[in-house]
């Protein structure tokens, strides 16, 4: 049977409220008597005292089930039945329309049913053949109750309802409980329920339905589908957005579909519910357009072409520029080379690129299968891999001073080359190799978005995005590749060569300065001096070679080997400087920042207040361009300090609980901003190249106070800062 | 003013599926009486005779007679899709009878359901053992097999000599229903 909830509660209002009114003398029948059977007892009950005039009459059927016994639903889900009643034997009676109060679910052994335990209520609405006359019910109520066994159980229930006027009942109260939890009809009930989508999430098949919540905000929302030809769904995923306002409901289909069909088309009824508010919407599934990892092609395609963005102005970011130095300076060694041979060059480095981003992305995917957490530039949380590549830095800007050239048996130079010098396959291939590593700490526009979407998705997405991070990355070298004529541009050799050798290696040497000023974080301030004594003594041991002829070249070359794998080995034995996530000890800011702490965050915003968490790492170049450029600006940090809490998190080294924390937005990679208030309660995201006109709205919006927004913001223009 | 309300009566086909299966369960019920929880004092069952006689159909439509398992080691099962508790059992009886099978063990599951659930329920199990359906029928060789309650999963394990040697109403502990039948199979 099938009803209007909303029309019915009008109908309730309407019969009981002049009832109120009316004092005619009370009847007797409102319940009829209960039918006891052993895990189940039920009753007839009426709103009314007398029929009045009432062309409907407010009845229920009450239900009382034992202990941890439960009964079902109309659509009872993978198993259950719903109750089936039958009036036959009433008299003056025309027609009865049954209603469901919203049920609970169950979940048991991934099976997912809909009932109710306890007590339950079903309100029904009774046409008597002819008003104003008394009515006799006869109900036969078969239900299943179930607890470790299913019992069917068939009740024999009656109810006179006697001529007189309709006054409210001592069971009004109970059957309007019951009433209220009646899924409701269209916008009365506060909600709004979007389409519903049929579409593919790593490959399975799921129904996507958003909804929103008006005036207030969810707290724990469940969607309920009925749908024909049924299909058995499981237990939603929700995700809230909005302030709270927005949930979406991603519901997983547990039985495959029969070959060919699709949820495409069917009808299908929706019943949201959110503690006791409940609401129906029936509506058709649409064919998925939305983001599915497993099917969108489109979106694939525009992830693949924002990897490849990414990885060409990843180029451009401060840890890859002095790679491009390197290769600078052999496309200068080698102005006069033929095409061919300066074209194998740049592929070599190119494929050296592309080959170790697959690398990187066959480890992400072996972590990430074996439950790690993963994430871009994680290698820069250990201090040992720092050290390693500072080393390999200093010993490249070494190389551009002079200070040492590998020379290799004449054959085998031909092929290999030597790293750094520009010339042999090998040689050029490790330099591409070299330029990934370097660039993993910088997160350009794009990467970050892209490296989100490949590692939340499957194996596929993670190869296909590091791909085409690696293309577009090496897209300068294969443009030379492509053009190898442009090497001809370049002067004779002469004087400016050594020089710009000098300039090149001092670009390089800055790097390695950068690379130990990450590890303070780590490894302490005495720890990093330590190994920044061992790497500067490897390149004066090196440089002796040059500036001191009389030294043996093995004496030196030993000495710096071996400094070279004290300096790597030092941070192994280093003690760490702080615990994990914990706050650096030195930040030039004159934002009082707390430590990072999820929790604390929820029961700020419950009191009011509003959070700015600041997701950061020593290692994260992105994060120190916005911390400089952003988030330390006087307009921001004292709107930052006055209206908000501002809470830091320090990813310098492994963290689990941030690694769940940038997950749990999608991303897997650094920077990571958002602000939390009253008006935000679910997280406002901020672009990883942080806007002040951004941090400030997003505050405002979290505090629940836009209009402050233009007036905070213009006031320092005012002042003319 | 009372004319606001409406009632519609819509005959979607998902519920006249459980409007049917509820038909069986009345008829099941109607059978076994409404309060036959309570009335059942009667000395316990011992003779298996009413499952020999009995008939039930399989979800194919071929009709089962089991006076053939007179003289054999036999566990009936009574069931259904819509019972929570059975969805597990039924897994662990196929196992059972795919080991014990050729040392001569009968295993028939009777369904209180209607042909396309139990058709759909047994593919998808991949139940090997001997599957049939019924209505009241079902309920009532149930109780008179022993069954109480009324309430499912109900099993019984009958012996050679035709007596029924256990009784369980439902769910079997592991290994139980082996215990039982182990000897009875050896003998």
């Amino acid at each position: 049977m099938y009803y209007r909830p909303l029309k019915l509660a009008i109908f309730f209002a309407g019969t009981l409220g002049p009832s109120i009114l009316s004092c005619a003398p009370m009847a007797h029948a409102a319940s009829g008597d209960w039918q006891k059977l052993e895990f189940v007892e039920a009753r007839l009950v009426s709103a009314v005292d007398g029929t009045g005039q009432l062309a409907q009459i407010p009845v229920g059927v009450e239900v009382v089930l034992k202990d941890g016994w439960k009964t079902y639903w109309r659509s009872p889900g993978d198993a259950g039945l719903p109750p089936q009643i039958e009036w036959a034997g009433s008299t003056n009676f025309k027609s009865a329309a049954l209603t469901y109060p919203r049920p609970h679910r169950f979940t048991l052994f991934s099976h997912q049913t809909f009932g109710y335990k306890n007590q339950v209520v079903f309100p029904v609405a009774i046409v008597p053949a002819e008003a104003g006359k008394a009515v006799d019910l006869k109900a036969k109520v078969d239900v299943l109750v179930c607890e470790k066994i299913c019992v069917p159980q068939s009740l024999d229930l009656a109810l006179t309802i006697p001529q007189g006027a309709a006054a409210p009942s001592a069971d009004a109260q109970l059957i309007n409980q019951f009433r209220s939890l009646v899924p409701i009809v269209g916008p009365a009930s506060g909600f709004e329920i979007g389409e519903v989508i049929s579409d593919e999430r790593d490959g399975k098949h799921v129904l996507e339905i958003s909804a929103v919540r008006k005036g207030e905000i969810f707290s724990s929302p469940d969607m309920l589908v009925e749908m024909e030809p049924a299909a058995a769904l499981g237990e939603p995923v929700v995700s809230i957005a909005d302030g709270g306002h927005r949930a979406t409901f991603t519901l997983p289909l547990t039985a495959d579909l029969p070959p060919g069909t699709s949820l495409a088309g069917r009808a299908v009824t929706l019943t949201l519910i959110d503690g006791d508010h409940a609401s129906e919407y029936a509506t058709k599934i649409l064919a998925g357009t939305g983001p599915g990892l497993g099917s969108s092609l489109s979106l694939n395609a525009l992830m693949f072409a924002f990897a490849l963005l990414g990885g060409l102005v990843l180029n451009l970011m401060p840890c890859v520029l002095p790679v491009l130095s390197l290769k600078l300076m052999s496309l200068v060694d080698h102005g006069d080379a033929p095409p061919a041979r300066v074209r194998v060059n740049f592929l070599a480095t190119a494929a050296g690129i592309v080959f170790s981003l697959m690398l990187i992305a066959a480890t992400l995917i072996a972590l990430k299968s074996a439950g790690l957490s993963v994430g871009w530039g994680i290698q820069f949380q250990q201090p040992v891999f720092i050290a390693a590549i500072a080393v390999v830095v200093a010993l490249f800007a070494c190389n551009m001073w002079g200070f040492f050239e590998i020379i290799l048996p004449p054959a085998l130079a031909n092929f290999t080359g030597t790293a750094g010098s520009g010339d042999g396959i090998i040689g050029n291939f490790v330099i591409g190799a070299f330029a990934t590593l370097l660039a993993t700490p910088c997160s350009a526009p794009f990467v970050g978005t892209a490296v989100g979407f490949a590692l939340a998705g499957g194996t596929a997405q993670i190869l296909l995005i590091f791909f085409a991070l690696g293309v577009g990355l090496a897209l300068p070298y294969l443009a030379i590749a492509a053009f190898p004529a442009v090497a001809r541009f370049i002067p004779k050799p002469g004087m400016w060569m050594v020089r710009l050798r000098q300039v090149l290696g001092l670009a390089l040497a800055g790097t390695a300065i950068w690379l130990l000023s990450i590890l303070p974080g780590q490894i302490g301030f005495g720890g990093t001096l330590a190994v920044a004594g061992l790497i500067g003594a490897m390149v004066i041991a090196l440089a002796s070679e040059t500036l001191l002829p009389k030294i043996p070249h093995v004496a030196g070359r030993t000495a710096a080997a071996l400094l070279a794998l004290a300096a790597i080995g030092f941070p192994l034995v280093a003690k760490p400087a702080r615990p994990s996530g914990a706050l650096a000890a030195k930040d030039h800011s004159s934002i009082a920042w707390t430590t990072f702490d999820r929790d604390r965050i929820k029961s700020l915003v419950s009191q009011g207040k509003t959070v700015f968490v600041d997701v950061t790492a020593d290692w994260c170049v992105v994060c120190q361009s916005n911390k400089k450029l952003v988030i330390n600006t006087d307009t921001v940090s004292q709107r930052i300090s006055a209206a908000a809490v501002p809470m830091k998190a320090d990813w310098t080294s492994p963290d689990v609980k941030i690694s769940a924390f940038l997950s749990s937005f999608g991303r897997y990679g650094i920077p990571l901003d958002v602000v939390y208030g009253p008006g935000a309660p679910a997280g406002i995201l901020l672009p990883e190249l942080l806007t002040k006109d951004a941090v400030l709205k997003a505050i405002d919006k979290a505090s629940g106070n836009p209009a402050a927004s233009s007036l905070q913001s213009e006031t320092p223009r005012k002042d003319g800062t | 003013m009372y004319g606001l309300f409406e009632m519609k009566i819509s005959l979607r086909p998902d519920r006249l599926r459980a409007c049917a299966a509820a038909a069986v369960m009345a008829c099941a019920i109607a059978v076994a009486g409404p309060n036959s929880a309570l009335a059942e004092t009667a000395a316990p069952v011992t003779s298996a005779d009413a499952m020999f006689a009995a008939s039930f159909k399989e979800p194919g439509g071929t009709v089962q007679k089991f006076d053939h398992l007179k003289g054999k080691v036999s566990v009936v099962y009574f069931w259904a899709t819509w019972c929570e508790p059975c969805q597990k059992e039924a897994p662990q009886l196929k196992a059972l009878f795919e080991k014990y099978r050729n040392k001569g063990l009968n295993v028939v599951g009777i369904a209180m359901d209607n042909a396309d659930k139990v058709k759909e329920f047994a593919a998808k199990n991949e139940l090997t053992f001997t599957v049939v359906y019924g209505g009241r029928e079902a309920m009532q060789l149930s109780k008179d097999l022993g069954n109480s309650l009324g309430g499912i999963p109900f099993l019984v394990v009958i012996g050679k000599d035709g007596k029924i040697v256990e009784r369980i109403t439902g769910e079997t502990k592991d290994g139980r229903v082996e215990g039982i039948i182990t000897p009875l199979l050896g003998g």
